[in-house]
Order: C-alpha cells, then sequence, then structure tokens
C-alpha cells in the first residue's frame, strides 16, 4: 500500500510555508518603499540586461526586488499547487532556487517564454506538462537571453523583444531532452544539471549572438547597505524552518544524523528517505551554516549571496548536508587564500555557496576528495563565466558539471583499486 | 526502444546493480509488457542484506508514484546503485511487493503506462 497520507501532509505544509515565504516578502517591499516606489523600480527589473552579476537590490531598491522575489514564488507556488506536483525535495529545490534567482536575473517578464516553450515540448512529446514542469522551473537559469536580447542588444525595443521571447520559447522547447543527455557526463554528482545544461547551451547561444556582432559580456552591479537587515531576515527564516521541522518530525529528530549516510548523489530526495520534518531541519541548519560561510569569509549579505543561500537551502531537501557540503566550503575557502581572488568579494563568496553542487563528490569519496573539488571547482567557476557571457544564471552548475565529469572517474581509479 | 522501454530497462538495471553490490551471485529476472503496465520480478536467492535493510527497501518502493520526478533522473539510474535510489524506484512504480527469506529475495514491481 502507498503512503499516500504522508506524503499529501508533507506536500501541503511546504507548499504553504513557499506562499508564508513569498507573501512575506512582498508585505515587507510595501513596510520598505511606497508602492509607486516599488513600481519604477520593477519596471526597471524588467528591462535591465539580467546577464550575471545584476543584482536587483541595485537595480530596482530592495522594495521592488522584494516584490519581484514574492510574486515569482507566488505564481510558481500557483502552477505547483495547479499542476499537482508532489513537494517532495525536487520541488523543494526548484521552488526556492527560482525565488533565490529571483533576486539576480529571474523576473516576472523573462521566464515566461521558457515556460511556454516547455509546453510546446509537452505537446510534441503528447505528454502531460506536469512532467517537466519541475525542469522547467530550473531551465529559468536562461531567463536572461531574454532580457538581454529584449532590451540589452542593439535591435530596436519591439524587435529585440520578440526575438527575446522567440530564443526563449526554444529554450524551452529544447532543455529537457538536452538536461537528460547532459546528466550522464556527470552522472548526478553535480546537483545543478541544468546549470551544465544551460551551461553549455548558454555557450552556444552566446557564439551565436557574438557571430553576428551582439556584445555580451558579464558585468558586476552589486548593493551593499542592506548587509545587516537581509542578514537577520535569513537568521528567522531559517531558525523558523528548524522549529516547524522539529514539529514535523514524529521521531523528533532522533533520526536526523542518519541523513549523514546519503552521498546525496542524485537521487537523494531527502523528503522520502528521512521524512519531511528532518527535512525542514536540515534546510535550516544549511541555512545557518551558509550564513556562518558568508561571516567568516568577510562578506556582504547581497542579492547573490541570498540567492545562493536559498539554493543551498533548497537542495538541502535533495542532496546537500553539513558533512559533505563543508569539505567543499573548506576547499573553496583554501583556494581563493592562495589564488588572486579576493576571499571576501561577492564573486568568491557565491563560488563557495554555489560550489556546493559538489557536494556528492565529497559524500562519496570523503573529506580530502571534497576539499580538492571545491579548489578545482573554485578555479572553474571563475573563468568558465566569460564562455557563455553570463546569460547562464547557474554558472557553478556549469562549472560543477565539469568538474564532477573529470574528476569523478579520477578518484573511482583509487576506489576500485582499494 | 521508446521512452518507457528505456525507462523499465533503468529500473532493471539499477535493481541488478542493487543486487550485485550485495554480494548476489547468482540473479533471475523477468520484465513482462502486460499491455497497460509493465511487470518487473527480479529474485536471488543469496543476498548479504539484513533485515533493517529489507526494511528500508520495502519503505521506499511502497513511496507514491511521482511522475512529474522522474524525467529529471530517470537517465542516470543504474549507474551507481545505492539505496537511497531505492525511493527514485518506489517513485517511478504503482505497485512493489517484497518477498523476503533470508537470504532469498523477491521483488515485483508494477508501472502503469
Amino acid at each position: 500500500m502507498k503512503n499516500r497520507i504522508k506524503m499529501f501532509n508533507g506536500m501541503q505544509s511546504s507548499l504553504w510555508i513557499i506562499i508564508f515565504l513569498s507573501l512575506s516578502f512582498i508585505i515587507l517591499a510595501f513596510i520598505l518603499e511606497s508602492p509607486r516606489v516599488i513600481i519604477n523600480g520593477l519596471y526597471k527589473i524588467i528591462i535591465v540586461p539580467d546577464i550575471l552579476l545584476t543584482d536587483y537590490i541595485a537595480v530596482g531598491g530592495i522594495g521592488a526586488a522584494f516584490f519581484n522575489v514574492g510574486l515569482m514564488g507566488l505564481i510558481n507556488s500557483f502552477l505547483l499547487y495547479k499542476f499537482k506536483i508532489h513537494m517532495d525535495g525536487l520541488a523543494i529545490a526548484a521552488a526556492y532556487t527560482v525565488m533565490g534567482f529571483s533576486f539576480i536575473g529571474k523576473n516576472i517578464f523573462n521566464f515566461w517564454p521558457i515556460y511556454f516553450g516547455g509546453y510546446i515540448y509537452s505537446r510534441f512529446e503528447k505528454i502531460e506538462y506536469r512532467k517537466i514542469f519541475l525542469i522547467m522551473m530550473f531551465a529559468t537559469t536562461l531567463s536572461p537571453v531574454v532580457s538581454e536580447i529584449a532590451f540589452g542588444t542593439h535591435l530596436s525595443r519591439y524587435i529585440g523583444i520578440f526575438t527575446g521571447i522567440l530564443i526563449g520559447i526554444i529554450i524551452g522547447l529544447i532543455i529537457v531532452p538536452l538536461s537528460a543527455q547532459m546528466m550522464r557526463f556527470h552522472d548526478g554528482f553535480n546537483l545543478y544539471n541544468i546549470g551544465f545544461t544551460g551551461g553549455v547551451l548558454g555557450t552556444l547561444i552566446t557564439s551565436i549572438l557574438r557571430s553576428f556582432g551582439l556584445i555580451i559580456e558579464t558585468q558586476n552591479v552589486l548593493s551593499n547597505e542592506y548587509s545587516m537587515f537581509l542578514c537577520i531576515i535569513l537568521v528567522i527564516v531559517f531558525i523558523l524552518l528548524i522549529i516547524l521541522g522539529y514539529r514535523f518530525d514524529p521521531k523528533k529528530l532522533k533520526g536526523y544524523k542518519k541523513i549523514f549516510q546519503y552521498s546525496g548523489r542524485t537521487v537523494t530526495d531527502f523528503v522520502h528517505l528521512v521524512g519531511y520534518g528532518a527535512t525542514l531541519v536540515n534546510m535550516g541548519i544549511m541555512g545557518l551554516i551558509c550564513i556562518i560561510f558568508v561571516i567568516i569569509s568577510g562578506g556582504t549579505f547581497n542579492g547573490p549571496i541570498l540567492a545562493g543561500i536559498l539554493t543551498v537551502v533548497g537542495f538541502s531537501a535533495f542532496g546537500k548536508h553539513p558533512k559533505n557540503v563543508i569539505p567543499i566550503f573548506i576547499g573553496i575557502m583554501l583556494a581563493s587564500g592562495i589564488t588572486i581572488w579576493d576571499r571576501s568579494s561577492t564573486l568568491v563568496i557565491i563560488a563557495g555557496l554555489f560550489g556546493t553542487t559538489l557536494a556528492p563528490v565529497a559524500g562519496k569519496y570523503g573529506l580530502i576528495a571534497g576539499i580538492i573539488t571545491g579548489g578545482l571547482h573554485f578555479a572553474t567557476v571563475m573563468n568558465v563565466g566569460m564562455v557563455h557571457g553570463g546569460i547562464n544564471l547557474y554558472n557553478n552548475g556549469f562549472a560543477g558539471g565539469i568538474v564532477a565529469g573529470i574528476i569523478v572517474p579520477v578518484l573511482n581509479i583509487f576506489k576500485e583499486g582499494e | 526502444m521508446n521512452k518507457e522501454t528505456k525507462k523499465i530497462s533503468s529500473i532493471a538495471n539499477e535493481l541488478i546493480n542493487y543486487f550485485f553490490q550485495n554480494s548476489a551471485k547468482n540473479i533471475s529476472l523477468m520484465i513482462n509488457d502486460k499491455g497497460d503496465r509493465s511487470e518487473i520480478n527480479i529474485s536471488s536467492d543469496d543476498l548479504n542484506l539484513t533485515d533493517e535493510e529489507v526494511e528500508k527497501i520495502i519503505e521506499y518502493l511502497n513511496d507514491e508514484r511521482e511522475v512529474e520526478t522522474e524525467e529529471y533522473y530517470w537517465q542516470i539510474m543504474g549507474i551507481d546503485s545505492e539505496i537511497n535510489e531505492m525511493a527514485a524506484i518506489g517513485t517511478m512504480v504503482d505497485e512493489a511487493i517484497v518477498n523476503w527469506n533470508k537470504p532469498s529475495i523477491e521483488i515485483i514491481l508494477i508501472r502503469y503506462k
């Protein structure tokens, strides 16, 4: 007999938490700024080219950025509900990733073409759209392509918008079979598989656009004036997750340490493996660890850092836990200490946060392998952004795929020799 | 081979690898296409598993079917089989029956199309 009641309860609670978070961001937006400022800011967010790194707090103000995040959360929650998606680990990861990246590149304009492209694909394949909806949520990693072509090139406004939307639809149309193909390259050791797919596809798109003289270069638009405020909000959210998780967990966390026995490689869905309550607690603990990592690194809490932390928290329902993430953090901190990069810069800190896409390597092969992998990832991610010009938001997923595809076969030599 | 057949193959592959990783020396596998559903029957009489591990397998295989997640990961199933992937199989099948008489095991999985 299948466990329908248990999963149904989990689904409902998880979706409600995301709706609550989204509404909280919207309410905060209107407390912090007037409706007029928010609407003007939202317009700026929509028309700005969103390639990495574009902090919406710097572009449109904190009110507009919060409003955008809240709306994106609510729209996607509605679609998750409408398509009757079970809120297991993968769905939680998708929802938090979308909300996180709504601080730095996804907005209420540029994700729709990709969703529509996915819908056309589902019609071609004669499958229900809900079967690929979670992939489409991750596929919005390439949303900046839509904005960049629409508003960031020398094309006239209407031709630009039309072309941007068309390219977005094409991305949605082809991303599902591509992502399945790319997964085999790293065997699930890179958790942000769509980031790897987006990087490969983004490289192709950027190359074509550059061939026609359209310049696409990475940028660095960052905010720094709300660091303490954002940190406090995050601490409150993560403590709430821990409290809720404790309440939901029938074993009252006695089984939490079992989570450490899993490598985290795809497919490691903690909602199924350890239960919904322990998963929420893991998400909260991982969020607090991320905050400590940012503080130790001397960083500033801003849009990109929030995106990184929320993504880690989401994937803490689908593979990440303290034991497999901390070695990656150590590797990246050591690598940033001996290379040319400033350890406290946002670029380096998000490399650390998103670098945990490789947590399964540490989970499978141990502490030393995890530290080495973190270092290799850092060297790679600081260089691959220019290849796709920053149009792939999950740049670390791209780098992580490359690193995992190389290091896992090498580590297997030693493991199989034991 | 159509995608549905490939998915059945990947589930079977996952189970075979899991059996091998747990010291199976002989494995019997039968797959039947019964029109509206596929049935996978796999058994071995020398599997090195504890009762607790089998309890976990039963629990994982009986997770609810979730058509909305399998598109994301079915292609890598069977590559490096760990017990957590039994939960992934559970989300890809509608019914699961496990008969355990240490050290013999028989797993029957039914997946509706």
